[in-house]
């Protein structure tokens, strides 16, 4: 028999399955580049038009101290400023807590800046008032940050049903964990509604796009639409797999 | 290699294992494979580095009297996921295949070198051994539809001898 420890809830409905939330950790976002004060980004332009080159973009690497941009700096700057497209994903905390991802792309790189994440925070509590960090990439490397900073992992996604219901059920429990789900909630729809959940949007300027998202911890992600009936919303499960490659889409379609 | 209307396929004569060959890819030799199939070179990142997706089968026959778990198989690929702190498991599901006593679905975000990469691996406990058949290709690609790491793995068919 094995000794796999096997989720608790998909066993009590016959369906014998890892149990991926005791396998495997979850795993901090760990961001690359350099940190830099946000409103010094919005500076960076072919020339500083500063008094003073501020220290920050010198120990970034970014400026010299005689204010002419560096070569990496110069990059991110047409990035920052002029890019063909751009990339975002806002998250926020129970507790009000907000950070985001954005990649702006031109010419097959990306500057992507980001906060930390309120997807995948540190363990022993996260910091959310830093400077963020920000980094050049190859455009290929996007989808994979983004992965980490939302905190995509393999989750049992469960279909759940009503697949439609009024909008204030999901906003009372973005208020409020105790709020009730829906009353003709099925057991699926129950046991994701008792996960703890963290919302996140995506946008990309690449198309029309707005994403409307939640992590959830034991049942992954799931997607929040608008239905037909105003007022209402479709909740429906977004497998990580699908997830990731919608995640691949958007940044190919900002890139060409 | 037989060929079929609609692809031709390679079936590894170790274990049974049919996969498709679509166009432009080739079976190549791979050490400790008992199959292995090479794309054609594409660029995969801005610097013109180029990459050849691929797809091998390794197996592991079971010891006499006993059977691996599919659980197990799983449980082991996972943990092999994330040794690497540069790699992200993203996806784990359970992938029916015909024949196969239980399966599963890995994908993995990685790098190889400085390249972004996309592993998926198709795990299968069959009668006589622990399969698995794994999908490499450059994130970097996947935007293009000739692509075809999918096609491969949506193709996988086990014979009677694995």
């Amino acid at each position: 028999m094995s000794e796999v420890p096997l989720d608790t809830y998909l066993l009590e409905v016959d369906e014998p399955v890892e149990d991926l939330v005791e396998i495997l950790p979850e795993r901090p976002f760990a961001p690359s580049g350099v940190q830099v004060p946000a409103e010094l980004l919005d500076q960076l332009g072919p020339t500083l038009r500063l008094r003073r080159t501020p220290p920050a973009l010198v120990e970034a690497g970014l400026a010299q101290r005689s204010g002419a941009l560096t070569p990496i700096g110069q990059h991110l700057s047409r990035l920052h400023r002029s890019p063909d497209h751009r990339l975002r994903v806002d998250a926020t905390t129970a507790d009000g807590q907000a950070g985001h991802l954005e990649a702006s792309f031109r010419e097959g790189y990306a500057a992507v800046l980001a906060t930390p994440s309120p997807l995948a925070p540190q363990p022993r509590g996260q910091r959310y008032d830093v400077d963020p960090f920000v980094d050049v990439v190859d455009a290929a490397q996007v989808p994979g940050v983004l992965a980490a900073w939302i905190g995509l992992r393999p989750a049992w996604s469960l279909a759940t049903e009503p697949a439609t219901f009024p909008r204030h059920y999901l906003d009372d429990r973005l208020r409020s964990p105790t709020a009730p789900p829906p009353p003709d909630a099925d057991p699926h729809l129950r046991h994701v509604w008792n996960q703890t959940w963290t919302r996140w949007t995506l946008r990309v300027t690449a198309g029309p796009t707005v994403r409307e998202m939640l992590r959830t911890t034991r049942t992954g992600m799931v997607e929040v639409r608008p239905a037909e009936t105003p007022g209402d919303i479709h909740l429906d499960a977004a497998h990580s797999s699908v997830v990731w490659a919608e995640l691949i889409r958007c940044a190919h379609a900002c890139t060409l | 290699m037989t060929t079929t209307t609609a692809m031709p396929t390679v079936t590894c004569p170790t274990t049974g294992v049919t996969l498709p060959v679509p166009p432009g890819w080739e079976q190549v030799d791979a050490p400790g494979c008992t199959l292995a199939l090479a794309g054609p070179p594409r660029q995969a990142a801005r610097n013109g580095t180029e990459m050849r997706a691929s797809v091998v089968v390794t197996a592991h026959p079971h010891a006499d009297g006993t059977s691996t778990d599919v659980h197990a198989l799983g449980h082991a690929a996972l943990a092999a996921a994330t040794l690497d702190p540069g790699s992200l498991p993203i996806a784990y599901d359970v992938l029916p295949l015909p024949r196969a006593l239980g399966s599963r679905r890995l994908i993995v975000s990685a790098t190889q070198g400085t390249l972004p990469v996309e592993i998926t691996q198709v795990l299968a406990v069959t009668d006589r051994h622990a399969l698995s058949i794994t999908a490499t290709r450059p994130v970097g690609d996947l935007g293009d539809p000739s692509a075809t790491t999918s096609t491969v793995l949506g193709g996988i068919e086990l014979g009677e001898g694995a």
